[in-house]
C-alpha cells in the first residue's frame, strides 16, 4: 500500500514536472505565432495579450516584399548540401579517428577540436580576405564551404564518442571474410550509426539553416541569400516592426520544426531498433 | 600520410601569402562578376555603365528615409536606362558590420554609405576621396544643403561624405495632458523648473521620462549630446575634436555627467533603463504610463504611425531647458548627417560621373521634397514643401527645428572606440555604479590612448 | 580494432581523411593562422599595418574588461553543466521509466527551442524578462512572491545570472536527444535484468545508465565548455553586454573591438587568447575526469 503511494506520487511529480517544463519550451513558440497576427499598433500597446482580429497582412508583406521565397530556396539549398557534406565527411574522419590508433591520430582530433572552439566572428575578416583572394565569393557553392567545415567538429566529436561505444567484433569478421575498407565503413558501420546520424542532421540542418555572419559577410548578390539576412531586414536603422519580424521569423522556423517532427520519428524507431538488437 | 600533411601545409602557407598580400593591394574597382540578366540600356549613345551600391535601406523597412530613397533611385533608373545599379540592401546594422569588413578586405562597393566616426579610418586606408570639388561644380546642388549638413565628414577641412539625411538626435516628446494633469502648464524653461516637474509627474505615478539605454547609445546621443553642450558650450567640443586642450575631466563635463545620473537618482527614468531599447522606451508612452521620452526627429514618423490617437494629438515637442551657469545656448541641439554617401577612390571616368549622378538623384532638392513627404528630414533643403501632406506632428517638428542651433552629436563626430568607453559608462552612470568623475578619468584615458 | 593486421595501409588513412581534412584546414586553420598574425600588429583594416610585437598580448594580460567577461563565461559554463547537462540527464532518467507518459511528445517539444535560432531565443526571454509586462514578473505577481521581483536585466549583480536562463533553458533538448542517443548504443539486456519501474526503478537506472554514459557525458561536457565559451548572440540580443560591462562575454569583446572600435588587431588577439583559454579549460576538465576513471 504504502508503496503504491509512494508510486503514484511519484508518477504524478515528474509527470506535472514534465508537463510544466514542455509547456516553457512551447509557450515562447506559440507566443511568436500569435504575435505575428498582431498590428504594429496592437503590439506596441501590449505584448503578450491575443490578437483582436486575425491580421495576415504581416504574412502577406513578409513574401511579397521581403521576397522570402527567394531566400527561403538558398537556404534549403545550402542546408541540405552541407547537411549531406558534413554526415559523410564527419562520419568517415570519425570512423577512423576512433578505430585505429596512427601517427597524428591525437594530433587531428585536437585540430577538428580546436574548430568547436573558435570564435566564429574572429574569422570573418581573415576568411573574407581569403575568399576574395581565390574568386570564392558570391557564388552558389560559397556558403556550403564554411558550414561544412564548421559543422565537422561537432558530427566528428559525436560520431567517435559514438562509434567507440559500439563493439568491433562484426567489423573485425567482415575484415576476415575479405571485405573491403569502404564497403565496411558505409555498409556495415554507417547504418549502426542511425541514432546520432539523426542527431547530427537536424543539428548541423539547424546551424546552416539559423547562420548569420558569413552569409552577411560572404556574399553580395541578392539573389544568393539566406533566410537570415533577409529576416533581418525588417530591422530598420531606429525602428523595428515586431509583428512583421516575427511573421518572418514564424516562416523561417516553420519548415525546421516540421523537418524535426517528421525525423523525430526515425529517431525513435531507431532508437526502438536499435534496444532490440541489442 | 606525413606526404599529405606536407602538401596541405604547403597549401594554406600558399593561400595565406596570397591572402596577406591582398591587405596591401589596391583593388583595381572591378568588383565582382556584374549580373548578366541585367538590362542594357538602349537609350540614346550612352555606353552602358553598371554600378554596385550597398545601402542600408530594405525595401522591407518602413522609414521615411527608405521609402524617399527608393523613390528617388527608382525614378534616377528609369531616366537612365544605361544605368545598371546592383544594389545591395542591408539592415542598419548588418551595413555596419558589412561595411567594416568590406573596407577591411579594401573590396568596398563603387557606392555606400560612410558614418561621420568611420571617415578618418577610411581616409587612413585610402579608401575615400574628398567630394567639394564635385559639389562645388554644381552650385544648385551645393547650395540646397542645409547648415552643418557636411560637418560630420570634414576632416582637415575638407568633406568626405554627401549627406542625404539631417538628424536632430535630442527631442523631448512629451504629452501635454499629463503634464498639465500633473499641474505643469507650460513646459519647463529652467532647470530648476524641469527638476520639479519631474517630482510632480512622479508624484502622480508617472515615469517621468521613459528611456530605453539596451543600445547604449541613446542616453549619450539623443541625450547626453544635448545636455553636454549646455553645460560645457560648443568650444569645448570643437577643441575636444581637434585636440586642441580641452579635456572630459573638465568640470564642464563632468557637471553634465552629474546632472543625467541626478535625473537618474532621483528617479526620472524609469528602472529597466538598460534594458529595454528605444523602440520600448516609446510603448510606455504611447500607453500614457509615461509623459516624456527623448529621442531624435526619427521618432516623429514613429510617434506618427504608431502612436494612439489620443496621444498623437496630446504630444508636443520641446528640448532641454538652460542649466544654471551653463555655457551653451538653451536653443543647442545635437545635429548632424551622422551617415552620408561616398564613392570608391578606386573609380574612374564615365563611371565615377555616373556614381556621381546616381548620388546626385538621392541627395538634391528633388529628393528632399520626396523625403519630406515621407516624413523624415533631408539634409537639403525641398523646393517647395505641401504642408497639407504633413501630419501635425512633422509641422511642429518643422517649426522647432526651424529655431534650432546645431551643435555636434557626439557619436557622429568622436571616434568608435572613445564612444563605445561612453557609452558603456553611462550605463553604469545611470544606475549609479561609477561616479561622474571616475567616468570622466575613463573617457579621457582612452581619449589620450 | 588494434590488431594490427586489420588495419589499413597509412596511405589508405590518409586518403579517406585528406577532404575533410582539406576543407577543414582551409576555412578554419588557414584564417586561424591569419587572425594570429593580425594579433601582431596595428591594424584597423585596411593598408596600414605597423607591426608592434607582442604589445596586443601585454595589453590583453592587464584588461581588466577581458578578464571580467572571461569570468563572466565562466559563470555561464557552470550554470550550464548543473543546468543543461543536469537537467538533461534528469528528465533522460524519466524518459526510461514507465511512470512517465507522453514520452515523444514531451520529448519533441523540449526539443523544440534548439530549433530556434539564438537571435530569437533571446528575443523572447527579453520580453520574458520585461519590468511591466514580462511573463515572469506576472507568474510571480499571481504567485504572490512579488517581493523577490528584482530588475532581472538592469542588476549588474545578477543580470550574468539571468541572461545565462535562456541559454540553458535552450541546450536542454539539445543533450536529452545526444544522452537518448547513446542510451540505445547500451545493450538491452541490462535494462531487462533492472526491472525499471516505480522510484527504485529510477534510482536503479541512474546507477547503470550514467556509468555507461561515461563517454557521452565527456563529451557533452566538452561541447558545453566550448559552446560557451564562445556564446554571443543571446546575450547580444538580451543586453548587448551591459549595463555597462556586467554581462560581456569574451566573444563579445573581441567583436566590439574589431568591429565597432576598428582595433582589428587587438580583436585577434583576443580572439587567440579566448582559444588558448577554452583549450586549457577542456584539456583541465578531462584531467580531472581522467583521474577518476581510466579512459578506454
Amino acid at each position: 500500500m504504502k508503496h503504491k503511494i509512494l508510486k503514484l506520487v511519484t508518477q504524478a511529480i515528474i509527470n506535472l514536472f514534465m508537463i510544466l517544463f514542455s509547456i516553457t519550451c512551447i509557450f515562447p513558440l506559440i507566443w511568436m505565432l500569435y504575435s505575428s497576427l498582431k498590428t504594429q499598433q496592437e503590439f506596441s500597446l501590449d505584448i503578450i495579450s491575443l490578437p483582436k482580429v486575425l491580421h495576415f497582412d504581416n504574412f502577406i508583406a513578409a513574401i511579397k516584399i521581403g521576397k522570402m521565397h527567394m531566400f527561403f530556396g538558398n537556404s534549403l539549398f545550402n542546408s541540405v548540401v552541407s547537411v549531406i557534406l558534413i554526415i559523410i565527411i564527419g562520419f568517415v574522419v570519425a570512423y577512423f579517428l576512433s578505430r585505429y590508433n596512427f601517427k597524428l591520430r591525437n594530433f587531428i582530433y585536437i585540430v577538428f577540436l580546436f574548430g568547436m572552439l573558435v570564435p566564429v566572428h574572429s574569422l570573418l575578416i581573415p576568411l573574407f580576405i581569403q575568399f576574395k583572394v581565390l574568386w570564392l565569393l558570391d557564388k552558389r557553392f560559397t556558403l556550403i564551404l564554411p558550414y561544412v567545415a564548421f559543422g565537422l567538429p561537432m558530427a566528428i566529436f559525436l560520431f567517435e564518442s559514438f562509434i567507440k561505444s559500439t563493439p568491433v567484433e562484426i567489423e573485425e569478421a567482415a575484415y576476415l571474410d575479405g571485405g573491403s575498407t569502404s564497403t565496411i565503413i558505409f555498409k556495415i558501420v554507417f547504418p549502426v550509426c542511425r541514432p546520432v546520424i539523426s542527431t547530427i542532421l537536424i543539428l548541423s540542418f539547424l546551424n546552416a539553416w539559423n547562420e548569420f555572419p558569413f552569409a552577411l559577410i560572404l556574399l553580395r548578390k541578392q539573389s544568393l541569400k539566406t533566410l537570415p539576412i533577409g529576416l533581418s531586414n525588417f530591422n530598420g536603422a531606429y525602428t523595428v516592426n515586431y509583428p512583421q519580424l516575427m511573421a518572418a521569423m514564424v516562416i523561417a522556423v516553420l519548415p525546421v520544426i516540421i523537418i524535426y517532427l517528421l525525423s523525430s520519428k526515425r529517431i525513435i524507431e531507431g532508437m526502438t531498433a536499435g534496444s532490440v538488437k541489442g | 600520410m606525413r606526404k599529405a600533411l606536407k602538401c596541405l601545409s604547403l597549401l594554406i602557407a600558399i593561400t595565406m601569402v596570397f591572402s596577406l598580400a591582398a591587405c596591401g593591394s589596391t583593388n583595381g574597382g572591378e568588383t565582382g562578376p556584374t549580373d548578366s540578366s541585367a538590362v542594357q540600356g538602349t537609350g540614346g549613345a550612352k555606353a552602358p555603365v553598371t554600378l554596385s551600391f550597398t545601402h542600408m535601406f530594405p525595401t522591407e523597412d518602413t522609414e521615411g528615409n527608405s521609402i524617399a530613397f527608393h523613390k528617388a533611385l527608382e525614378k534616377f533608373k528609369s531616366e537612365n536606362p544605361n544605368v545598371t545599379i546592383n544594389e545591395e540592401p542591408l539592415s542598419h546594422d548588418n551595413y555596419e558590420t558589412k561595411v567594416r569588413t568590406l573596407a577591411a578586405g579594401n573590396e568596398l562597393p563603387d557606392i555606400f554609405i560612410v558614418k561621420g566616426s568611420m571617415t578618418s579610418m577610411f581616409i587612413q586606408n585610402k579608401l575615400i576621396n574628398p567630394v567639394d570639388d564635385v559639389i562645388n561644380s554644381d552650385p544648385e546642388w551645393k547650395e540646397a544643403f542645409l547648415q552643418g549638413a557636411f560637418d560630420d565628414f570634414v576632416v582637415d577641412g575638407k568633406s568626405y561624405g554627401i549627406p542625404f539625411q539631417m538628424l536632430n538626435t535630442h527631442l523631448i516628446y512629451y504629452n501635454k495632458q499629463l503634464l498639465n494633469d500633473a499641474g505643469i502648464t507650460a513646459f519647463p524653461t529652467t532647470w530648476t523648473e524641469f527638476l520639479e516637474a519631474i517630482n510632480k509627474l512622479k508624484a502622480k505615478g508617472l515615469t517621468p521620462i521613459s528611456l530605453g539605454n539596451k543600445g547604449n547609445w541613446v542616453a549619450e546621443s539623443c541625450i547626453l549630446s544635448t545636455l553636454g553642450d549646455r553645460y560645457t558650450g560648443t568650444d569645448w567640443f570643437r577643441s575636444i575634436k581637434e585636440k586642441k586642450g580641452a579635456k572630459f575631466t573638465d568640470p564642464e563635463f563632468i557637471s553634465a555627467l552629474r546632472a543625467l545620473q541626478e535625473l537618474a537618482k532621483m528617479g526620472a527614468f524609469n528602472t529597466d533603463l538598460n534594458s529595454i531599447d528605444n523602440m520600448q522606451q516609446k510603448t510606455a508612452y504611447y500607453n500614457g504610463k509615461a509623459a516624456m521620452f527623448m529621442e531624435g526627429n526619427w521618432a516623429v514618423s514613429n510617434v506618427i504611425n504608431d502612436a494612439p490617437k489620443e496621444i498623437q494629438d496630446n504630444t508636443e515637442l520641446a528640448l532641454l531647458p538652460a542649466v544654471d551657469g551653463g555655457k551653451g545656448d538653451a536653443m543647442a541641439n545635437s545635429a548632424g548627417a551622422a551617415w552620408a554617401y561616398n564613392v570608391n577612390s578606386s573609380l574612374t571616368g564615365d563611371k565615377l560621373a555616373t556614381a556621381y549622378k546616381v548620388l546626385k538623384a538621392v541627395t538634391d532638392a528633388d529628393y528632399a521634397t520626396i523625403s519630406v513627404e515621407s516624413n523624415a528630414f533631408p539634409a537639403s533643403n525641398p523646393k517647395t514643401i505641401d504642408k497639407s501632406k504633413l501630419a501635425p506632428l512633422s509641422i511642429k517638428y518643422l517649426d522647432l527645428s526651424a529655431k534650432i542651433k546645431p551643435v555636434p552629436i557626439y557619436d557622429a563626430q568622436l571616434s568608435a572606440d572613445l564612444i563605445q568607453v561612453m557609452n558603456t559608462g553611462l550605463q553604469q552612470l545611470l544606475i549609479d555604479s561609477i561616479t561622474p568623475e571616475d567616468l570622466a578619468k575613463k573617457i579621457q584615458a582612452e581619449y589620450e590612448k | 580494432m588494434t590488431s594490427r593486421t586489420l588495419r589499413p595501409k597509412n596511405r589508405v588513412i590518409a586518403a579517406y581523411l585528406a577532404p575533410g581534412l582539406l576543407i577543414y584546414c582551409f576555412i578554419v586553420i588557414v584564417p586561424l593562422i591569419i587572425s594570429l598574425i593580425y594579433s601582431f600588429f596595428d591594424y584597423s583594416g585596411g593598408i596600414s599595418m605597423k607591426f608592434t610585437g607582442l604589445k596586443n598580448y601585454q595589453h590583453l594580460i592587464r584588461d581588466i574588461d577581458f578578464w571580467s567577461s572571461f569570468k563572466n563565461n565562466l559563470v555561464i559554463i557552470l550554470l550550464s553543466m548543473v543546468g543543461q547537462i543536469g537537467i538533461a540527464l534528469v528528465i533522460t532518467i524519466f524518459m526510461m521509466s514507465k511512470l512517465l507518459k507522453l514520452k515523444a511528445v514531451h520529448r519533441n517539444i523540449i526539443f523544440l527551442p534548439v530549433v530556434v535560432s539564438a537571435i530569437v531565443v533571446g528575443f523572447l526571454w527579453t520580453m520574458i524578462y520585461n519590468k511591466d509586462f514580462g511573463l515572469l514578473n506576472f507568474l510571480m505577481k499571481a504567485l504572490g512572491m512579488e517581493s523577490l521581483i528584482i530588475p532581472w536585466l538592469d542588476n549588474p549583480k545578477y543580470v550574468i545570472i539571468s541572461v545565462s536562463m535562456p541559454i540553458i533553458w535552450q541546450y536542454i533538448g539539445f543533450y536529452l536527444v545526444i544522452f537518448l542517443a547513446a542510451i540505445q548504443s547500451i545493450p538491452g539486456e541490462i535494462y531487462e535484468s533492472a526491472d525499471i519501474d516505480g522510484a527504485v526503478g529510477i534510482k536503479r537506472s541512474l546507477y547503470i545508465t550514467i556509468p555507461l554514459m561515461s563517454d557521452t557525458l565527456k563529451v557533452a561536457v566538452m561541447l558545453c565548455i566550448a559552446g560557451n565559451m564562445k556564446i554571443f548572440d543571446h546575450i547580444y540580443v538580451m543586453t548587448g553586454g551591459g549595463p555597462g560591462t556586467s554581462s560581456m562575454v569574451m566573444a563579445q569583446y573581441a567583436y566590439i573591438n574589431s568591429f565597432v572600435m576598428f582595433k582589428l588587431g587587438y580583436g585577434s588577439a583576443i580572439s587567440i587568447g579566448i582559444l588558448v583559454l577554452s583549450l586549457s579549460l577542456i584539456l583541465l576538465s578531462r584531467k580531472l575526469w581522467g583521474g577518476k576513471k581510466d579512459e578506454a
